[in-house]
């Protein structure tokens, strides 16, 4: 049993995906770009100049700072302005977060999303059961990179071997496995395809809140 | 950067077999698939070819398994793939 665990916020805690996968392809659309909700998906928490470069690259644009940072600000504001509002916990998430208190695990919150938009969707009600809350603002690189779950462990004075991620996307999941920390990746919002990188799938929250409360890594076969 | 390699063990040299277009890479290693044998020798492969220190190399995900994923420091991924052509 795993007593540090790590929550990624979009499509891990939050059902805010979709919102900010359409905050993202409104922005685009009205720079000239044409995206799926997939290719969003793909880059979650990685939509950045370095990280999403062949998003840009796939529809000819060699993107430019000046370019991402005009995309940036944009889908802030259109997710701000008609979709944080939307944003709600998924259902099991409350009685699965207190039920890990009780169980006395320590818990994280770590998220590319920046402190002014966690401040618009996060509910106050869910903050007391996070020991830490990093968001992206307040790490040197973002996810795909380690340092997020690097600095989580640190802040936490946790063993890499005691601690547990879980994940929904591709680039968390990466900095996860970077950080050498063992990832449960959710299928809320891509297939398990794209999260075979991660060491255990877990189906929906349901499953989630079996294998963290109730079930050895173990029976797994993943130690 | 991470990389997924299918390990197969027994083989009659090290070599590396494929390199899959999805990024991945099958190798052959002439070791046991017991007492750690496999993976450490293929750590040492792996670092001897990509001239590294053995120590900027670990295997993150599948000890136990013929697929694993290995986590290497100190290599930008243009380099890696184009050092590790078979």
């Amino acid at each position: 049993m795993k007593r540090h665990i790590f929550f990624d916020l979009d499509g891990v805690i939050l059902d805010s995906m979709k919102y900010h996968a359409r905050a993202w392809i409104e922005a685009f659309s009205q720079l000239g770009l044409s995206f799926s909700e997939e290719e969003i998906y793909l880059h979650e928490g990685a939509i950045e100049l370095d990280t999403a470069r062949t998003l840009f690259t796939s529809r000819g644009v060699i993107p430019t700072k000046e370019f991402f940072d005009s995309a940036f600000r944009l889908q802030k504001r259109i997710f701000i302005e008609r979709f944080a509002k939307l944003v709600k916990p998924y259902p099991q998430v409350p009685d699965l977060l207190e039920s890990l208190k009780k169980d006395g695990r320590k818990l994280a919150l770590v998220t590319s999303s920046h402190a002014e938009i966690l401040e618009k969707v996060f509910p106050k009600s869910l903050g007391k059961f996070f020991d830490v809350i990093l968001t992206g603002d307040k790490v040197p690189r973002r996810k795909p990179h380690p340092d997020p779950y690097l600095t989580a462990l640190s802040t936490l004075q946790a063993d890499k071997g005691d601690s547990l991620v879980v994940e929904n996307a591709p680039a968390g999941i990466k900095s996860a496995k970077l950080a050498e920390l063992f990832c449960v990746a959710i299928k809320t919002t891509l297939p398990e395809e794209h999260l075979r990188l991660a060491d255990l799938i877990a189906e929906d929250h349901t499953h989630l809140s079996e294998l963290l409360l109730n079930g050895s890594l173990k029976r797994w076969g993943k130690g | 950067m991470l990389v997924e390699v299918k390990v197969k063990p027994n083989g009659k040299e090290d070599r590396v077999i494929t390199v899959c277009v999805s990024k991945s890479l099958e190798v052959e290693i002439r070791a046991k698939p017991e007492n750690n044998e496999a993976n450490e020798r293929l750590l040492s492969f792996l670092a001897k070819r990509l001239n590294l220190p053995k120590e900027n190399l670990k295997i993150v995900k599948g000890h136990r398994e013929r697929k694993k994923l290995i986590k290497i420091d100190g290599i930008t991924e243009e380099a890696f793939w184009e050092k590790i052509k078979p």
